[in-house]
């Protein structure tokens, strides 16, 4: 047996607490040490359609990309043993669209492009990219079930031996720009039926993001968390001098984990080493440290709500995800907590690999675990002052 | 229907009188010596560090075997949330030793409420881990092998002494793992449920069998080292059909070689095969038929042919204490033995063991906490 250990002060100024009585302790634990989210709503469903067999199993189920259509359905991408599309509804829940790939993916990417049409990229042991007309997925809560379905079409990547990062739209293009695992640039569009290969980054080794600009540009990063631009035309990237924030010491380590385009004309970035939540303005190239949502490293996925808020996740990789907001009319971060649920599914995700904005508001999460599930955030309806 | 108490011939309960703050036992198991090893916890109070001890079954007496702060180095004023549990994770190996591992919840000095999830990974507060230990009663000397996984405890371990594996399941995250005898060699299986599983069992092929949070049964099956969920659920009331937060809480392996279960949710006795590729389970029907039950628990096969659980009283319908019940595999008659009230000290546990002559030892009410030893031959 180890000798007695002596006392161990950890605390060297003991922190002033309050402790509840024993009347009240369920109450005081409830208000002040339940960590949930509880400014708004939370749903959580399993990764399967009411009333049918699951399809997306444990260990292929983790949400890797999502993205909202005006019907209420939102698409996603799992990986895993085996990617698969998927869609939710409120109507069925979550529908697979089938398996993808039979090799493991270890990321996605999915946008939506014009109309109902989304496009989506994996990369893994074998990458690849499809396009699905969504137009029927959608549903009335009525005798819809098992509408016919366009195809997911498989879309030949450039290179097989590549995968793909990120996508973004451009409207004005008409086509979805793509970044390769190989660091390339590809562009599809809207009605090709292969990728052409537009744009190289050069010796940078891109980030797993993209972002499109009001002004035509693509925002992307690298290493050391640099970012980088690039026009429709462009042979290759522009490496810009501006760089997201990392602490002192931590540059050849530094990286961007999520960018975000946000209405008020700023990106607003998320770093994975020390989780930063950043500004970059494109105007002036100017980047702005806006502090840390909370301790942990990795800000995982940013997206905007309804009301202005940015909503983001903070997860490092042995964590507990955490759901946030920064305010940009305030420069306020509130850390909103865990995401916890028994409706429909008693869960608590650990990791968050996703996000996206529905078009009433809502705020969808896509779980990144091991057995994973679909979440709806309903922020809270705001009184009439 | 109103049954009597037990015979209080047949019921002693020991204190832990050096120990008088203590509030729980989740864990025991017998010794090769024939002793009956128990992890005294402290959960409700800031500062609480669980301690092990041993039921000397000759001298009828209790003996206090480690101090787990001791053991683990972290004194109970770390100012950090305790190694104030020993869940269900006591294992008795042939060498006579006892492998443990320690559990959360238990709140820092001072404090009187915590949240594993919130102070995950609070610098000050947060659980360090939870430790896997041997307890040597030849020598006395425990041995520590440390953190498994930071921040985690360790609600649930079982010994598969031939393979020479420790498999457990974590809290909060609830992932099933393995490690060799010295805590080393870690295999993550990764999440298997919402929380943590809290009835798990072998069968005889040494495969690992537990259930999600939502009744469904998953299966460790040791030759492919793959954790299978087999989509199997049992008896659940007409109106849950969700099942969610409805474990399986106890499993045991009786000798007719099937897998007995109690639910969390609802009072009936549960079987299954665990040979069949896809287990299906047996609805063996309410616990104590002429009483509605709230939940059975306390499942404990006697290796004679009976199964023996206890019926707990359904909350806010009456005051009555839980029913002891044997059950009996051949008849399938289920024997009421009384209400498990010994004095004025109504009896519930989770868990129970059987000494080598075959008397019961649960853990008993009160503080100080007791041990509960039903002698049924008596």
């Amino acid at each position: 047996m180890k000798a007695t250990p002596k006392a161990v002060h950890v605390v060297p100024h003991p922190i002033p607490s309050t402790q509840p009585s024993e009347p009240d302790k369920f109450r005081f634990f409830y208000e002040k040490a339940a960590p949930w989210v509880n400014r708004g709503t939370v749903y959580g469903f399993p990764m399967r359609e009411e009333m049918n067999e699951p399809t997306i199993v444990e260990g292929e189920c983790a949400i890797g990309a999502l993205t909202a259509l005006d019907t209420g359905a939102v698409f996603g991408i799992t990986t895993g043993r085996r990617p698969h599309a998927f869609y939710y509804h409120s109507s069925f829940y979550v529908v697979d669209l089938g398996v993808l790939s039979d090799a493991p993916a270890e990321g996605a990417t999915i946008v939506r492009t014009h109309g109902d049409v989304v496009v989506g990229g994996w990369r893994g042991a074998r990458g690849g990219l499809f396009r699905h007309d969504a137009a029927r997925e959608f549903g009335t809560g009525q005798e819809d079930f098992y509408s016919k379905r366009e195809p997911v079409v498989q879309i030949p990547l450039p290179d097989r031996r590549e995968g793909v990062l990120a996508l973004a739209y451009d409207a004005a293009e008409e086509g979805v720009f793509g970044l390769t695992t190989r660091g390339r640039v590809f562009s599809l569009r809207d009605r090709a039926k292969r990728p052409q290969i537009v744009a190289t980054a050069k010796d940078a080794t891109p980030a797993a993001t993209l972002v499109r600009l009001p002004d035509g540009r693509f925002l992307g990063a690298c290493e050391e968390g640099r970012l980088w631009q690039w026009r429709p035309g462009d042979r290759e990237i522009e490496l810009l001098a501006a760089l997201a924030p990392c602490e002192k010491g931590k540059r050849y380590v530094a990286g961007v984990q999520t960018l975000l385009a946000a209405s008020n004309g700023l990106v607003y970035g998320g770093t994975s080493t020390d989780g930063f939540f950043f500004s970059f303005d494109p105007a002036s190239g100017r980047v702005v440290n806006l502090g840390k949502p909370q301790r942990q490293s990795f800000i995982r996925a940013l997206t905007e709500g309804h009301e202005g808020l940015i909503y983001g996740v903070v997860q490092e990789p042995q964590g507990l995800a955490r759901l946030f907001t920064y305010d940009p009319q305030t420069g306020g971060f509130e850390d909103l907590g865990l995401l916890s649920t028994f409706i429909t599914a008693q869960w608590t995700p650990h990791a968050i690999g996703a996000m996206c904005t529905g078009r009433n508001g809502e705020i969808f999460l896509g779980e990144s675990d091991n057995i994973s599930h679909f979440f709806v955030y309903y922020p809270p309806v705001m009184r009439r002052s | 229907m109103r049954y009597p108490p037990l015979n209080p011939k047949q019921w002693e309960l020991v204190s832990f009188t050096k120990h008088p703050t203590h509030d729980s036992i989740w864990s025991m198991t017998r010794g090769a010596d024939g002793h009956i090893y128990v992890g005294l916890c402290e959960e409700f109070t800031g500062g609480g560090v669980a301690q092990l001890y041993r039921y000397n079954v000759e001298r009828h007496k209790l003996e206090h075997c480690a101090d787990l702060s001791r053991v683990c180095g972290e004194p109970a004023d770390s100012g950090h949330a305790t190694q104030g549990k020993i869940h269900f994770a006591l294992c008795a190996a042939s060498d006579g030793t006892i492998y443990g591992a320690t559990h959360c919840t238990t709140p820092p000095m001072h404090h009187r409420v915590w949240s594993a999830y919130g102070m995950w990974d609070d610098p000050l507060f947060c659980f360090p881990g939870g430790h896997i230990f041997r307890y040597d009663p030849a020598t006395g000397r425990t041995t520590d092998f440390g953190v498994i996984f930071p921040h985690e405890g360790i609600p649930f371990m079982v010994l598969d002494e031939a393979r020479e594996r420790l498999y457990g399941i974590t809290f909060p995250k609830a992932h099933f793992f393995r490690v060799n005898l010295a805590g080393r060699d870690r295999v993550d299986y990764g999440r298997v449920s919402s929380w943590y599983p809290i009835g798990l069992s072998f069968d005889a092929e040494m495969n690992v069998f537990f259930s999600d949070t939502n009744s469904q049964l998953i299966k460790y099956d040791v030759r492919a080292d793959r954790v299978l969920f087999l989509r199997q659920t049992p008896y659940s009331q007409p109106w849950n059909a969700s099942k969610r937060f409805s474990w399986i809480s106890n499993m045991g392996l009786a000798d007719d070689g099937l897998m007995y279960c109690t639910h969390y949710c609802n009072d009936h006795l549960l079987r299954f095969d665990p040979k069949a590729a896809t287990p299906k389970f047996e609805d063996l029907g309410p616990g104590a038929p002429e009483r509605p039950s709230r939940l059975l628990r306390t499942l404990i096969p006697d290796g004679r042919g009976r199964v023996y659980y206890s019926a707990g009283p359904r909350v806010g319908l009456d005051d009555r204490a839980a029913l002891f019940v044997r059950y009996d595999i051949a008849t399938g008659r289920k024997e009421v033995l009384g209400e498990m009230r010994v004095g004025d000290r109504a009896l519930s546990s989770w868990i129970g063991v059987l000494d080598l002559k075959g008397n019961i030892y649960i853990k008993g009410s009160g503080r100080p906490m007791t041990l509960a030893i039903f002698h049924p031959e008596d």
